[in-house]
């Protein structure tokens, strides 16, 4: 089941270096490649030493790299000086904590939902944009939009489960003879979440087809 | 055992909650784009109808104008001249002798009589929807020709599939064309070149003058109206440079 993040990671580093390389080589498209590379390697780490020790750690640079990755792209993305502001608050704010925040715990619930709100926040700032400034462009050719749209649906989607799990993994290592059967259920937890990702991914590089598809039958 | 179980189902049912919330958001704002699109295009084509309409009746009135100026000359002017030849002719008779001064005056006034009505018929649209542009350009460079000093050629196709009404717009502006070289340019050769492609017609107008100004506060009322009647037309207008003097080079629809 673990192994789905890192390769949801991967799809992810495909469709935005394709894009950088094909269609826009702006460099928001170019740092979102190389966050995503970054969290493939980080996770398929992760992946390989889950039975054997603690990726509390990787997962807590995880949500500072998204928080900072992301944060990079809406403040290129966002046009008004308040909200490329707001995204330089978002990332501060996440890297504030996760620097100040030296407790060894299993899972950092307040930083990833931290870093969540942070980009929710920002999501809303560009749906805000992109309603103020109406264009002729069709929003589905506009891949800026999909993405933002699969982030909306997987840090909304994610939410609850970022902010329960720390309490559901104390619950865990604190659970006596059936402990099995818990460990079961978080996987289940953490399954639903792995799923948002993946789908997500899979959502962007088939925006991504339908933008080059549609682009290559304007031109022709 | 059961009460965590219990905990992640609502958990699950909170993710699926908060999913369905963002999904609800991505089809508001879907919406809400499609919305205003229609909006600001529903805006765009009212605001093309209006200038339209006004570019039509500023047109309508330019041709009635030139309709009446047609009908003055030949009723009026006209009929002016000739009692002026008839007169000539009567003083000539009483006189008994063929003055030669009297002679070149009856015959100068011969003249300008023909080319008022040539005039005269050009600017009169009854006239105009007789004939086809090629025909009308003939018979307008055939009249400029026979004035000294300018030479105007053309070139074209033997017929145009093109609507009477938009030949005559297209000739009104072929001829604001060229007068603007005879008026401006200081040319001395005017060639126009008519032509059918693609679903288009290119009219070419080139002259060996001083060239074109192109700064937009210098420019008079014959520009304007051939960017009005070119704009009318769906077509579009340019003025390039050319060595020497300047090509006017206008692409329009054949069916608007």
């Amino acid at each position: 089941m673990y192994i789905i993040e890192p390769i949801a990671f991967l799809i992810y580093v495909g469709a935005l270096t394709f894009y950088a390389w094909k269609i826009d080589g702006t460099w928001r498209y170019k740092v979102l490649s190389g966050y995503y590379f970054l969290a493939t390697v980080l996770l398929t780490w992760a992946a390989f030493i889950f039975y054997s020790s603690s990726t509390t750690r990787i997962y807590n640079i995880l949500y500072l790299i998204t928080s900072l990755g992301l944060s990079f792209y809406f403040f290129s993305l966002l046009r008004d000086r308040w909200k490329k502001n707001i995204a330089i608050i978002s990332g501060l704010a996440t890297l504030l904590y996760f620097i100040t925040n030296t407790e060894e715990i299993y899972f950092d619930s307040i930083g990833h939902v931290i870093a969540s709100t942070g980009i929710v926040v920002l999501i809303f700032l560009y749906l805000h944009q992109i309603m103020n400034n109406v264009t002729e462009e069709p929003l589905s050719l506009n891949f800026d939009f999909w993405y933002v749209c699969i982030q909306l649906m997987y840090h909304l989607g994610s939410f609850a489960i970022f902010l329960s799990y720390n309490h559901f993994t104390y619950r865990y290592f604190s659970a006596g003879n059936d402990i099995k059967e818990v460990g079961q259920m978080l996987t289940y937890l953490w399954g639903v979440h792995n799923v948002l990702l993946f789908l997500g991914s899979l959502i962007t590089w088939s925006g991504l087809l339908w933008i080059v598809y549609r682009r290559r039958s304007t031109l022709l | 055992m059961d009460s965590i179980s219990q905990e992640i189902y609502i958990i699950v049912i909170g993710c699926a909650f908060f999913l369905l919330v963002a999904i609800g958001i991505i089809f508001l704002v879907l919406i809400y784009q499609k919305r205003q699109l229609r909006y600001i295009l529903e805006k765009r084509q009212l605001q093309n109808q209006y200038t339209e309409e006004l570019l039509k009746t500023r047109l309508e009135t330019q041709e009635q104008t030139l309709n009446m100026v047609s009908k003055e000359i030949h009723d009026n002017i006209g009929q002016l001249l000739n009692s002026s030849k008839i007169l000539i002719g009567v003083a000539q008779r009483r006189l008994n002798t063929t003055e030669e001064t009297l002679q070149t005056a009856n015959e100068t006034l011969g003249h300008a009589i023909q080319e008022l009505r040539t005039l005269s018929k050009s600017l009169s649209k009854d006239w105009l929807e007789q004939f086809d542009l090629i025909q009308n350009l003939d018979t307008e460079v055939a009249r400029i020709n026979a004035a000294d000093g300018i030479r105007l050629s053309v070139t074209h196709p033997s017929t145009l599939t093109m609507p009477k009404e938009r030949q005559l717009v297209l000739f009104r502006i072929v001829q604001e064309s060229f007068q603007n070289a005879l008026k401006h340019s200081e040319a001395r050769n005017i060639h126009i070149v008519i032509e059918q492609r693609e679903g288009q017609l290119h009219a070419i107008i080139t002259d060996d003058g001083k060239g074109f100004d192109p700064d937009p506060s210098r420019l008079g009322f014959g520009i304007t109206n051939i960017k009005m009647r070119t704009a009318l037309m769906g077509g579009t207008v340019q003025w390039n440079p050319a060595q020497p003097g300047t090509e006017v080079l206008i692409q329009i629809p054949i069916n608007g």
